[in-house]
């Protein structure tokens, strides 16, 4: 991407994000908590002094139920580009994301990298910092996500983001429920079922454990 | 597909392993589903609570077994026929007995299936019966065992001890 274009697609980015904080009716300083992002950050990043990282940008959306990668795609109509990669990106850093938070392992990255570094040497691959980064902004190397990936017991085609469509939206329901079973405490859940569960009756198990969990020990804040 | 699969070893007799599991279970000799929970309550060392999922969206699903921080979870949908909701709740409480019987309650030569490391991404495990999407072996071997076990606890228990499957499934 040339320097214009990178900088005609912050420009729209700080834009569209301005607009879904509008749309959201949420002031810099809920999104800051809610994201845990800086509010200074978000006010620079709002008003285009500094660029967006991709990290931020998937934070941002989630914080205020907006999809980032239609936030890009709005974006980049705005500033007139077709973006191939950088949507790519998006894909991949929301999916590293998912498959970290899905192993308890957001909430610490430092202490994730210690983790996976340690877990990679065991195959002869020396994770370095930068590469960690990289994985999670979604720019990893293929032989670095494949790594990674068996690291975390997820399909590297989704990491990756060559898994078909229904493959990617089953994942990312199974990583949403163990992520929404870790924030609940749960330590362990086993579904027996007749087929794989679907995306909605993978909703509707969280939603009934969930309501147990709440009568039994209380509602968590 | 209960046909055996990959990494099941060929000796390996899942009937003799859930029998052995089933009558070393302590039940009194009249027993119904109650002393079947308190049993395995016991074995477990945890609360077991149990409750239904009226969801009418629930197609795949006959029963999700959870531990929660202080208790463990059983839930089965509640559109299910009785004996199927019994035989339902059964087979998660014979994956506590697997995975909490003493060693010698396995028949020699063979072993309890590999539960996953507490800290293992797998805590999720998601077991359809029909497909061959569980690719974990020690799964399927542990769901093949608490599957026949099922099946031998409405022999020892009375409420549906003088009955046939095919009473029930037709």
């Amino acid at each position: 991407m040339s320097e214009f274009s990178a900088q005609a697609l912050h420009g729209a980015l700080a834009a569209e994000l301005r607009a879904a904080q509008g749309v959201a009716h949420v002031n810099v300083r809920a999104w800051a908590e809610r994201s845990e992002i800086t509010h200074d950050t978000i006010y620079r990043v709002l008003n285009g002094k500094r660029p967006v990282t991709v990290v931020e940008l998937v934070n941002l959306c989630r914080a205020i139920g907006d999809d980032p990668l239609e936030l890009v795609a709005r974006a980049a109509k705005r500033a007139g580009l077709d973006l191939g990669d950088g949507v790519d990106e998006i894909v991949r850093s929301d999916r590293a994301r998912l498959a970290l938070e899905a192993s308890g392992l957001w909430d610490n990255l430092d202490a994730a990298y210690t983790k996976a570094r340690s877990a990679l040497s065991k195959t002869g691959h020396l994770l370095s910092l930068r590469e960690w980064r990289a994985f999670v902004d979604g720019a990893g190397s293929h032989s670095l996500v494949i790594a990674l990936a068996d690291f975390l017991e997820v399909p590297a085609d989704y990491l990756l983001g060559k898994a078909p469509e229904d493959e990617a939206q089953r994942i990312d329901a199974q990583l949403g429920l163990a992520r929404s079973m870790r924030s609940l405490g749960v330590t362990k859940i086993a579904a027996r079922s007749l087929d794989e569960l679907e995306p909605e009756e993978m909703a509707t198990v969280e939603s009934a454990i969930r309501a147990l969990i709440d009568k039994e020990e209380g509602p968590r804040s | 597909m209960r046909g055996r699969r990959q990494g099941q070893a060929a000796h390996e007799p899942i009937a003799a392993i859930a029998a052995a599991l089933v009558w070393r279970t302590p039940l009194p000799d009249v027993a119904e589903f109650e002393d079947l929970c308190n049993a395995v309550s016991a074995l477990y060392g945890r609360r077991l609570v149990f409750d239904e999922i009226k969801d009418a969206s629930l197609r795949a699903t006959t029963g999700i077994l959870f531990e929660a921080e202080t208790f463990t979870g059983i839930l089965v949908p509640a559109d299910d026929s009785n004996y199927y909701s019994f035989l339902s709740r059964t087979h998660e409480l014979c994956h506590l007995i697997v995975r909490s019987a003493p060693e010698d309650w396995f028949p020699p030569g063979t072993a309890r299936p590999h539960q996953p490391a507490p800290d293992s991404r797998l805590f999720l495990r998601l077991c359809p019966r029909n497909s061959s999407e569980s690719n974990d072996a020690e799964s399927v071997r542990e769901e093949l065992i608490v599957e026949e076990m099922a099946r031998m606890f409405t022999r020892r228990l009375s409420a549906y001890a003088d009955t046939t499957e095919e009473e029930h499934f037709g």
